[in-house]
C-alpha cells in the first residue's frame, strides 16, 4: 500500500506502521515521485499539507499526486483519506459538493470520540457491523462536514457531535467511487491495545482487517 | 496594458455559519463596551491581485475566472466578492 506524503503531512508514519502490523507491505511516497500504478490502495494520510494555508487540504488537491490518487479511484483501487487526508479528497472534489468547514467551536477539538459505523459495504469497512460503535480520536480544526445535500452513503457518524458537522458525519464514501472514503478520525491512532486510553477501544483495527481482507478476496 | 490592483474577498455563505466572525462578536465585541452599538460581525479571507491586462473590466473578469478554475473559493460554502481596490499601497 501506498502512503502519500506532502510537504506537512505528519500521519504518513502511524499509517505505514499500523498496515504493517496487519500483514501488508507499505510504503511512504513523497507526492513528487508518487505514481497510482505502483500500489493496490492508498492512504492519503492525515497532517497539514502547506500548512493548511487556503484551506485545509486545497494546495494538496491541486498537484499532479492528486490526478493520480483520482485515477486510482476510478480504476477502482482503495483509497482511504484520514483527516487532512480527508480534506484533499473534498478540496479535489472526490466527495460531491461538500466542504469541511472550521469546526462550530472554532477551535481545534483533540480527543477521543465514540463513532458508530453506518456503512460496511466498502474496503475499508467490511470487517465491522453495522451499527457497531466504535472508539478513535480526533484532531482538526476544520472538520465540520457540509453539503447541499445529504450523503447517500454515510460511513461514519459521530454519536456525540464534537464539531457541528452535517447529519453527524465523520465519513463518508465517495458518491462517485465506492471504494474511496474521507473520514475526520484517526483510525491509525486506535489499532492498538497499548495506545487507546482508559475506557476506549481500539476502534481503528478493522478498517486494516477490512482492507486485508478486500485486497485478498473483493468486496 | 497595464497594471490593475483587485481585490477578492471570500467570505462562508449564512448558511455555513462563520465560526470566527460569531467568536469575535461574541467573546471581544460583546464584553466591550461597543456591545450595544455592533449589531454583528463577518469574517473572510481577503487576497490582493496585481493582474496585467488591457482594460480594468478584462483584470476583474480574469481574476474571477481563476478564482472559480483554481477552486480559490469553494462555492458549496463561500460567496466571493471581486473588485478594484481602493486602498493606499500595498
Amino acid at each position: 500500500m501506498g502512503v502519500l506524503k506532502f510537504p506537512g503531512t505528519n500521519g504518513d508514519e502511524d499509517v505505514a506502521h499500523v498496515v504493517r502490523l496487519f500483514g501488508m507491505e507499505s510504503q511512504i511516497v513523497w507526492y513528487k515521485e508518487f505514481k497510482q500504478k505502483d500500489w493496490d490502495a492508498i492512504v492519503l494520510a492525515g497532517g497539514f499539507s502547506y500548512a493548511d494555508r487556503l484551506r485545509a487540504g486545497a494546495i494538496a488537491a491541486a498537484t499532479k499526486a492528486m490526478d493520480e490518487v483520482l485515477e486510482a479511484a476510478e480504476e477502482g483501487k482503495p483509497v482511504l483519506g484520514i483527516c487532512n487526508g480527508f480534506q484533499m479528497l473534498v478540496e479535489k472534489g472526490l466527495m460531491g459538493e461538500a466542504a469541511l468547514l472550521h469546526n462550530e467551536n472554532n477551535r481545534f477539538i483533540c480527543k477521543w470520540v465514540k463513532l458508530k459505523v453506518t456503512d460496511v459495504k466498502t474496503p475499508w469497512t467490511l470487517a465491522y457491523e453495522e451499527g457497531e460503535e466504535v472508539d478513535m480520536p480526533i484532531a482538526h480544526a476544520e472538520g465540520r462536514f457540509y453539503a447541499s445535500e445529504k450523503p447517500n452513503r454515510i460511513a461514519f457518524q459521530y454519536v456525540e457531535n464534537p464539531n457541528g458537522s452535517l447529519w453527524d458525519v465523520a465519513g463518508v464514501v465517495s458518491p462517485k467511487y465506492e471504494n474511496v472514503v474521507g473520514m475526520m478520525p484517526h483510525p491509525e491512532r486506535a489499532s492498538e491495545e497499548v495506545l487507546a486510553p482508559p475506557g476506549r477501544g481500539p476502534g481503528g483495527k478493522k478498517v486494516w482487517e477490512s482492507l486485508r481482507t478486500a485486497l485478498k478476496s473483493g468486496w | 496594458m497595464s497594471t490593475y490592483k483587485i481585490e477578492v474577498i471570500i467570505r462562508n455563505k449564512k448558511v455555513a455559519r462563520d465560526p470566527e466572525g460569531e467568536t469575535i462578536y461574541k467573546e471581544l465585541i460583546g464584553r466591550s463596551s461597543y456591545a450595544s452599538e455592533i449589531k454583528g460581525i463577518r469574517s473572510g479571507k481577503w487576497l490582493l491581485f496585481e493582474v496585467e491586462a488591457d482594460s480594468l473590466e478584462t483584470a476583474l473578469k480574469d481574476v474571477e475566472k481563476l478564482c472559480k478554475d483554481l477552486r480559490i473559493f469553494n462555492p458549496v460554502v463561500h460567496e466571493m466578492e471581486v473588485r478594484p481596490y481602493q486602498g493606499g499601497s500595498a
